[in-house]
């Protein structure tokens, strides 16, 4: 795990038009490691970082459909601390080019959002945040609300992908769009997946149904910049391999295109190569990168984060696993430390022997009057509740409505 | 007759030990009949037999003693022609083929020799053996050797007699004359460059030049002369010289040659030569150190030395105290050399095999070098054997070599081609992972020359060379870069005190990069930079006391910056096609070494550099006052053709002090400026395929570099040299880079650079042995190297303006590095390297940013990488010594990195969604065990 899902990541990454390098770095990587088969040429390290900075972080944004919009102010924390600080009390104002503005509200410690039926973004307009807190002024720079075109088609293709441990199998997501005004040019992506799963041990008082829900957290850009037509084709957005439950059952991802300026994809880009290094000394030097926003106060101290605009469009499709039924996934399953044993007879010690050994009850079933008791390593394996929702996510539409 | 024996002759001896056939010195004087053991009567038969068993068998059943080398006689086999004969009959038979020659003194010792016949004769009464250290106690010459007048261009001179030269009717006239003439190797005819003309007495010294020239003024009357170069038997002569001469010297390789090899900056180079800061060595000595993966690599050995450093393992570019990676002029042939690496830097991309040395200026460069700020790197081939065809070949886990060289015309015209390729596709193939095992890696180079010897005062010589790189990943995108140079020199005496070379050069260097999947984004992506030169030097010596150097060279250079277009029918990329660059560099230098007294030596020189570059172009001017970014564009100028754009010059000077406090001691000091109008544009850690050379244009000024250095050298007995070095150095618009800058397809490059200030200093200290069984060196270095951008708008600033520690600032730097000759076919090597780790920089702070966790750096190279150590061994074993064999062959067995220490190449940080992990990565954690096998013909 440890090295295969960087070398995983390198090897999907492949070369492309953007980073120009990346074909070459990943043969750096693999080739000496694997001429000279050593045990591990990257391994996890954490090395001891003393000092941090504590710097506004601003997250949040404006779009085209209708608010609240939620901007979240914090404080950055060194990389070895686990939660970063609320901002709280600050003024946070959103304010359209010769237009309205609207003073955010403080819903929660750090969360401010605009009120339901407030100020609405509109294509063509620009937009900025100004934030005041604690004596300081910060200001970002006028954003244009670009319009996006629609997904023209989201799909998937079976794929086999590269990881050092051996070949992984799933799915990989593409998308083609297209703007035929070629206004667009830069873009980028978001989705959302959810799925259906169950657990291997049934339980009758734990639902053995779920789901799951995942919002995407790395950065997947394109731009069509280099190209005479704002045209992307077999855009890839993720890939979704055998060794989760996502495919088991039912899956879905939604897909969010965001149609961005010029100087937000440069961002984008610019914080995808330093979060996405691949450890060679090809990369460029980590440096610091500036987004929109600016201390006006104290022009000396950077501010993190980006005041996004942009327009949204959404594009949904599902994925059941009868659709491998022809090619099954041998799925690497989470599951596959799970354990049980079902012991008959009501005060057998036996249940008392697990229960001393750690394990759980799962499950009871009288039946012919001889209680049957199973237990089972981990209450992970009988209750999906500990992985996922027992309720279906907003807008979930069922296989099979009598079933799911 | 009378033997008068100076030095021991040890170990009665089958071997006369190496180190001891040097330390002998005989003296042979008047004599009386030396023939008694001669005369003695063999009674057995030894035809057929080894001469060894003669040997064992007279020494076993008389007085005789035998003296000689085994490499001569190894072979031979006695000749007999029946009945009873003399042991001299016998001797004289066997030897005639060898020419062996040999004496038998009164007390019964049989003293061989080969090639040097030993005078045992009335007439020649005295013979030496030369010898290194003795020379002092050598008593004058007896009598004087006649020898016919001036020598001029004729080969011999006396074994070791005195010899007379000039016209003895000026005997008697006051003042100086000077020696002057050619030292060639005398098995194949190449001039001996950096070959040492001694006088110890005078402690005056003269290098031969490329062509083997040397020049010494001295003054009129008797001295004692050595020729020396390593590995080479010294010729020591006594020498009456009437008149100003030539002399032509042809030095052998050392009969007893026990593969040590020796580095070349000769004994009396360390203390009394003027530069500081220059490192010299012979190919033989970097063939004998362990090389990684089995290839012997001059950039890796140089990495060994003071002052030089990599920022990574197996990576392109070397650091020279403290200066930036392109700030090196590498010349190979005279050409520079753009791209010095091949396979992403695991090689240098130089075949050692056509190599003969190489030169590194660490500090106090001669004027005639220009066009680099931190050092030159000049790697000279050999010149084609002048008097038999070879061929040489090797095979290493990576490469295999071929070197096939030889006369066309005798002693006039000869040949050199050299080539190396790897098979590495043949590995890939193996390794059982599909992206892996459908790349393809490959790279070659060939090397040729051309070297003619027109006559005495004419020599010219072409060469060539080519080497290129191909890298495909999975069968889409294609790497490709290449280098090519041709360098045509003419050579030319004007008489024995005016020496002149012409030269015309040509280099190149092309990358280009392509991606072919049959789809919209099919492209190609190339770029080249062509150097055209001419250039002359002129060296006059002035009198014993001046040596003037003076030349001209100017440059042309003609740049595609980035040529980025469709490939095929589906690609629907818009092609970026960046206007060519050119730029006019040229440059005069005037230089004297000026020997002020037997202490006091001083070498000045100027160089004045000129630049222009000039049209057509179009040149984007921004606001006054702004930063350069692309929103403050206020105008954009049209040049036209042949229009200057923009110039800039500099003097650039360069100085030299010696003071020698007695042969033993000495100071130096130097100083130099030099200017750099060429840059590489790089923002990765290390030299990238990508990265490109830019030409210094209106945004971009050239890089300034200062440096002062001062030294202290001793030399101590056993051969052992020492030295000291301090430098402090700084250099004036490094190129550094904002935080996302793209280099490749940017219209306006200048927008994504800022300019910075750097400062290196340190200390270098080295203790050395170039001579005997063990040879080596170990040295020690403390250098800090800094850079500072504080620019007029402080976001652009690094650090908030404040120095900070370059990518290569590793403070604390020990090599030790060994080569012990255990026997005449066995060779040991080690080297043994710690450093401190890079500087790196790391993520300070984390911050949530739509639904991932997001790294932020800032304060640049602020922590460092674990210390590196690292420890190779090699053994290096020929194949039999047999002298008439028809092949030679040797096996090179080395273990890079024996401990199998984990050394930290890089350290990085990957967001992965809600977390963040570092990792560590090494290239070579385990041993890495090579055999390399060579082969001549």
């Amino acid at each position: 795990m440890k090295k295969s899902m960087a070398l995983r990541q390198a090897a999907m990454s492949g070369p492309s038009l953007r980073n120009i390098l990346s074909g070459y770095k990943v043969f750096l990587m693999i080739w000496p490691c694997l001429l000279w088969m050593t045990t591990a040429c990257i391994e996890e390290y954490t090395p001891e970082i003393s000092r941090s900075q504590q710097l506004l972080i601003v997250d949040g944004g404006i779009t085209s459909e209708p608010g609240p919009y939620t901007v979240r102010l914090s404080l950055s924390k060194g990389i070895q601390d686990v939660f970063t600080e609320p901002v709280s009390g600050a003024v946070v104002v959103i304010e359209e080019k010769n237009g309205s503005s609207e003073v955010l509200s403080e819903v929660d410690p750090g969360r401010y959002e605009t009120a339901t039926g407030g100020i609405t973004g509109k294509i063509g307009n620009e937009y900025r945040i100004s934030i005041t807190h604690n004596d300081e002024g910060y200001e970002s720079a006028w954003m244009l609300l670009k319009d996006c075109p629609p997904i023209d088609s989201l799909y998937w293709m079976r794929e086999r992908h590269q990881g050092v441990n051996g070949e992984i199998d799933g799915i990989q997501w593409y998308i083609d769009t297209h703007d035929p005004d070629n206004n667009t040019r830069y873009y980028r992506w978001e989705y959302i997946e959810d799925w259906a799963f169950s657990v291997p041990i049934s339980s009758s008082w734990n639902p053995t149904l779920c789901y799951a829900h995942n919002p995407s957290s790395g950065i997947i850009i394109g731009s069509t910049e280099k190209f005479t037509d704002d045209l992307l084709l077999k855009h890839p957005i993720t890939y979704v391999d055998h060794t989760t439950t996502r495919l088991t059952l039912r899956y879905r991802i939604i897909v969010i295109q965001h149609a961005i300026t010029e100087e937000e994809f440069r961002y984008w880009e610019a914080l995808e190569e330093l979060n996405e290094n691949l450890g060679t000394l090809f990369d460029p030097i980590p440096a610091e990168i500036y987004g929109n926003i600016r201390n006006v106060t104290n022009p000396d101290r950077s501010v993190l984060g980006y005041f996004t605009s942009s327009t949204v469009r959404t594009d949904t499709m599902y994925v059941d696993a009868e659709e491998f039924a022809n090619a099954p996934i041998y799925f690497d399953s989470p599951y596959g430390f799970c354990n049980f044993v079902v012991i008959a007879g009501d005060r057998n010690p036996a249940i008392s022997n697990y229960y001393r050994a750690g394990w759980l009850l799962a499950d009871t079933i009288r039946d012919a009057g001889i209680l049957y008791t199973t237990m089972a390593n981990s209450r992970y394996c009988f209750d999906c509740t500990t992985a996922g929702n027992a309720d279906p996510p907003a807008d979930w539409i069922p296989l099979n409505p009598g079933n799911q | 007759m009378k033997w008068l024996v100076f030095s021991v002759i040890m170990n009665r001896c089958r071997v006369i030990n190496r180190s001891f056939i040097l330390s002998v010195l005989l003296i042979l004087s008047t004599g009386r009949g030396y023939t008694q053991a001669g005369d003695m009567i063999i009674d057995q038969s030894f035809h057929g037999e080894m001469f060894a068993d003669l040997v064992s068998h007279l020494e076993g059943k008389t007085d005789l003693r035998f003296f000689y080398d085994p490499s001569w006689i190894d072979t031979l086999r006695l000749v007999q022609a029946g009945g009873s004969f003399t042991l001299e009959d016998l001797l004289d038979a066997s030897f005639k083929e060898r020419d062996i020659k040999y004496i038998i003194t009164p007390q019964g010792d049989v003293i061989l020799s080969k090639g040097n016949p030993i005078h045992g004769s009335v007439a020649k009464d005295f013979f030496m053996i030369p010898d290194q250290g003795a020379m002092a106690s050598l008593p004058d010459p007896p009598e004087i050797l006649p020898l016919p007048g001036q020598n001029n261009g004729i080969q011999h001179h006396p074994d070791n007699g005195l010899v007379e030269l000039g016209d003895p009717a000026m005997k008697n006239k006051p003042g100086r004359v000077d020696l002057s003439g050619f030292i060639k190797e005398f098995e194949n005819g190449a001039p001996m460059v950096g070959a040492i003309v001694y006088v110890e007495e005078l402690g005056l010294g003269a290098a031969t030049d490329m062509n083997g020239y040397y020049l010494i003024s001295l003054p009129r009357g008797a001295h004692k002369i050595s020729f020396q170069s390593l590995g080479k038997e010294k010729i020591a002569l006594s020498m009456q010289i009437y008149s100003s001469s030539e002399y032509n010297v042809d030095l052998k390789d050392k009969l007893t040659e026990l593969k040590a090899v020796e580095i070349v900056a000769d004994k009396y180079q360390n203390v009394s030569g003027i530069q500081t800061g220059i490192e010299r060595m012979e190919i033989s000595r970097v063939k004998s150190l362990p090389g990684m993966m089995g290839e012997t690599d001059i950039v890796k050995v140089a990495l060994l030395l003071p002052g030089v450093q990599t920022v990574g393992e197996a990576s392109s570019g070397f650091h020279v105290r403290g200066g930036t990676s392109d700030q090196n002029l590498v010349l190979f042939n005279h050409a520079p050399v753009f791209n010095s690496s091949h396979l992403f830097g695991f090689f240098s991309s130089f075949n050692p095999d056509v190599i003969k040395n190489f030169e590194l200026f660490k500090s106090g460069m001669p004027a005639r070098y220009g066009g680099r700020v931190s050092s030159v790197l000049d790697i000279a081939t050999k010149q084609g054997n002048m008097k038999k065809t070879s061929v040489s070949a090797g095979i290493s886990p990576i490469t295999g070599r071929i070197l096939v060289e030889g006369p066309i015309i005798k002693d006039k015209l000869s040949y050199l081609i050299g080539g190396r390729a790897t098979y590495s596709d043949w590995i890939l193939n193996r390794i059982n992972i599909p992206a892996i095992r459908n790349s393809n890696a490959g790279f070659y180079d060939l090397t040729g020359k051309l070297s003619c010897k027109i006559n005495n005062k004419n020599f010219i010589d072409v060469s060539a060379y080519y080497s290129r790189d191909n890298f495909q990943l999975n069968s889409d995108t294609t790497y490709r870069y290449n280098n090519e140079s041709m360098t045509a020199s003419w050579k030319h005496y004007f008489s024995e005190k005016f020496i002149s070379e012409f030269r015309a050069v040509y280099s190149g260097y092309n990358y280009s990069i392509s991606s072919q999947q049959q789809n919209m984004s099919d492209f190609s992506l190339d770029y080249g930079i062509k150097h055209h030169e001419l250039k002359s030097e002129f060296s006059y010596f002035l009198n014993h006391r001046h040596i003037l150097r003076f030349g001209a060279n100017g440059i042309f250079y003609l740049m595609n910056p980035n040529e980025f277009r469709p490939v095929g029918e589906a690609s629907d990329i818009i092609p970026l096609v960046l206007e060519k660059e050119q730029a006019f560099e040229s440059g005069i230098y005037l230089s004297d070494e000026y020997d002020i007294g037997p202490r006091l030596k001083l070498y000045g020189g100027i160089r004045y550099s000129f630049y222009q570059f000039v049209g057509p172009k179009t040149v984007y001017r921004y606001g006054p006052g702004t930063p350069l970014d692309p929103s403050n564009i206020n105008d954009t100028i049209n040049y036209p053709s042949g229009k200057i754009i923009q110039s800039y010059h500099h003097p650039e000077f360069r100085l030299s002090v010696r003071y020698k406090f007695n042969p033993y001691n000495s100071i130096k000091f130097s100083y130099n400026s030099n200017a750099q109008y060429l840059h590489m544009l790089s923002n990765s850690a290390i030299i990238s395929p990508t990265d490109r050379w830019k030409l210094s244009d209106p945004h971009i000024s050239p890089q300034i570099g200062d440096q002062l250095s001062l030294g202290y050298y001793r030399d101590l007995p056993y051969n052992i040299e020492t030295s000291v070095e301090t430098y402090y150095k700084r250099i004036k618009n490094l190129l550094e880079y904002k935080g996302g800058a793209k280099l490749i397809n940017n219209e306006h490059i200048e927008t994504d650079i800022i300019n910075g200030m750097g400062k290196a200093y340190g200390i270098e200290l080295i203790v050395r042995k170039n001579r005997g069984r063990l040879t080596g060196w170990l040295s020690y270095t403390y250098s800090r190297s800094f850079i500072k951008v504080d620019t007029d708008f402080d976001f652009e600033d690094i650090n908030n303006g404040a120095y900070y520690p370059s990518h290569f600032d590793k403070p604390h730097d020990v090599s030790a590095v060994f080569n012990m000759v255990i026997s005449r076919r066995l060779n040991f090597s080690s080297n043994l390297v710690y450093n401190t780790g890079r500087p790196i920089t790391y993520p300070i702070a984390k911050f949530p940013f739509k639904n991932g966790i997001r790294l932020h750096y800032s304060e640049r190279n602020a922590y460092r990488i674990p210390d590196y150590f690292r420890w190779d061994l090699s053994l290096n074993l020929e194949g039999n010594l047999r002298s008439r064999k028809i092949a030679h062959s040797s096996w090179t067995f080395a273990l890079y990195n024996a401990t199998g220490r984990d050394n930290v190449y890089s350290i990085f940080f990957i967001s992965k969604g809600k977390e963040i992990q570092g990792y560590k990565m090494s290239i070579f954690a385990v041993p890495v065990f090579t055999v390399t096998y060579n082969i001549r013909f």
